[in-house]
């Protein structure tokens, strides 16, 4: 699993590529860092390449939705494919993100 | 251009009175911005200007001997208040009347002239003057459909050295006719529309919800009542959850396709199956930790219940997130799931 | 069709894209589609993940993942001869660790219920039995 930080306008984007399974979730909550340094910008977590999620990456989209929140930035899923955002209605997560 | 030694003194006057006039028009201004936010009236805008030198000298080589003294000259302060509509162009005169002393004999309410009006001159002329005294100075009132059409009109009718020929000039006249309708609709339609989202919104309050009829607006009403709160309270006690704020207009689409036609059917939903949504939510919940979840959950549950129990199947279930999330077959899977659920808290289908 | 496969993993996360490329091989075998296969490779890693996690706290053990097709269902059998557990029962929440530290598991299971048709326990010979079916008959 890949992932890249980069600051694209006032927002904190990072891509996705690959699958984020369980394997996959420990490198990728550290790479996840930045992010949480997120007031002032809005957060936009690219899934155009991201495969697969397991409940491991859940949790990590909601940890860091959690602390966006209070922070008022808001949280964005990009260009997440249909199998995925499946994923997210399964587990109620649908509600909780913006998909754009 | 040549003045007389009057007009040039006028025009002296004025440029020496500038600054104060500067002064006077941002207190104008900014009074006329206060009270029409304070009495709740949303304008497209309010314009404001000092003659400018050039100009008053122009106007005082045309017509110089005319004027006494500068006090005569009522525009060089000029305010133009635009409002989106004709209803409001009332209101703001009244208003304007209160603020400042009117001088009634040279104002001019030009809507009352009705021959070679154009729609664009429609408008109110008030000259007016502080109540403690002041230069007399000058308010327009008009709506911005006026505004617009009186800027395309010059432009188009009265630019360059040609003037309109008589054919085109009807044609304009029929077009400023249709604005000047448009103008009247709207406000008409402003006033239906305000009126209904009471009556709305007083029959929710009363509790008469049977009576009234399910649509957007009665749906937005009775929402804010939180009819789905208590439930949703229960729901997110199960593992302490935080609930998330969500739309629940959405749903409106998905109790339209059940077939209900007042705000009384949906009442009646939560009143009957609130204790087993709760239950199907439960058995979802309790072997997760989630701790957040979505407004919506509580309605969500009511509607997979309220499909189920009147003898729907999976394509009735499968509907709703179809037209919640949007439709695809993998919704069939979420379908199936919740069915699965129901049974297994002892539900028959 | 009968069609029957085996794998065997330690209790290492790290493991993950074997069990990935082994369940991906069987629903291939299974004629499902890719969004199908998507579904089933995230229940069986939540399965299996939560034996990784659960079944041996002393340390090192094995995973054992049994797949068979036959012409109505695919069934994943994943055993392991660790701790008791059942993972269809909620745990006692541990409130002093934060829901993302919690146990995974829960978030897992409810995915499993999903996408899965049955899910069954079963402790037998102090071994741990998890059986996960779909039906793959064609409606």
């Amino acid at each position: 699993m890949k992932t890249t930080f980069k600051e694209e306008e006032k927002n904190f984007v990072m891509y996705f590529e690959g699958r984020l399974d369980t394997a996959a979730s420990a490198e990728v909550e550290k790479s996840m860092a930045p992010l949480y340094e997120c007031t002032g910008h809005d957060i936009i977590l690219d899934c155009t390449a991201l495969e697969y999620i397991s409940s491991s990456g859940l949790r990590l989209f909601l940890g860091l939705l959690k602390a966006a929140k209070p922070k008022g930035s808001h949280v964005y899923l990009r260009n997440m494919n249909e199998d995925l955002r499946q994923v997210f209605a399964m587990t109620g997560f649908i509600n909780l993100f913006e998909f754009i | 251009m040549r003045l007389s030694p009057h007009c040039e003194a006028l025009l002296q006057e004025f440029i020496d009175l500038r600054p104060q006039l500067i002064r006077l028009d941002n207190q104008i201004f900014e009074l006329l911005q206060t009270t029409m936010q304070q009495q709740g009236i949303e304008l497209n805008s309010i314009e404001h200007r000092i003659k400018g030198v050039e100009s008053l000298a122009g106007k005082l080589e045309r017509k110089g001997e005319k004027y006494h003294s500068l006090s005569d000259i009522t525009d060089l302060i000029g305010l133009r208040i635009v409002t989106f509509y004709t209803d409001d162009v009332d209101k703001v005169a009244a208003i304007v009347s209160q603020l400042f002393d009117i001088d009634w004999s040279n104002s001019v309410d030009k809507r009352k002239l009705h021959d070679f009006n154009s729609f664009g001159y429609n408008s109110l002329h008030y000259i007016c003057q502080l109540h403690e005294g002041s230069i007399p100075f000058e308010i327009q009132i008009r709506t911005a459909l006026q505004h617009t059409w009186s800027a395309i009109e010059h432009d188009i009718g009265y630019k360059g050295a040609v003037k309109l020929p008589p054919q085109y000039r009807r044609q304009f006249s029929r077009l400023a006719g249709m604005l000047e309708l448009a103008d009247d609709e709207f406000s008409r339609l402003r006033t239906t529309m305000t009126e209904y989202r009471r009556q709305i919104q007083t029959l929710v309050k009363s509790g008469n919800l049977s009576e009234v009829t399910l649509s957007t607006d009665s749906f937005r009403s009775y929402l804010e009542l939180h009819p789905f709160e208590r439930l949703n309270q229960r729901i997110a006690a199960v593992n302490q959850a935080e609930l998330f704020p969500a739309s629940l207009m959405p749903f409106l689409r998905v109790l339209e396709h059940f077939g209900m036609e007042s705000l009384g059917d949906v009442q009646a939903m939560v009143d009957d199956l609130s204790d087993t949504a709760y239950q199907l939510a439960l058995s979802q919940l309790a072997v997760t930790d989630l701790d957040i979840l979505s407004e919506s959950v509580g309605l969500q549950n009511l509607c997979v219940v309220y499909a189920l129990k009147h003898g729907g199947g999976r394509d009735d279930v499968k509907m709703i997130y179809d037209t919640l999330y949007g439709a695809n077959e993998s919704n069939a899977i979420l379908a199936d799931a919740m069915i699965r659920q129901y049974k297994a808290i002892g539900q028959k289908q | 069709m009968r069609y029957q496969n085996h794998l065997t993993l330690p209790n290492d996360v790290q493991e993950v894209p074997q069990l990935n490329a082994f369940v991906d091989e069987v629903c291939e075998t299974a004629g499902l589609d890719m969004s199908t296969t998507m579904k089933i490779n995230l229940a069986i890693e939540e399965a299996v993940v939560n034996v990784m996690n659960y079944a041996y706290p002393n340390g090192k053990g094995d995973v054992d993942i049994d797949a068979q097709i036959n012409d109505e269902h695919l069934k994943f059998v994943i055993s392991d001869s660790g701790t008791p557990f059942d993972p269809t029962v909620k745990a006692e929440v541990d409130t002093t660790l934060s829901a993302e530290q919690r146990s995974i598991g829960g978030l897992g299971i409810h995915l499993i219920r999903q996408i899965m048709d049955t899910i069954n326990y079963e402790r037998v010979d102090n071994k741990n039995l998890l059986t996960l079916s779909k039906n793959i008959t064609k409606k």
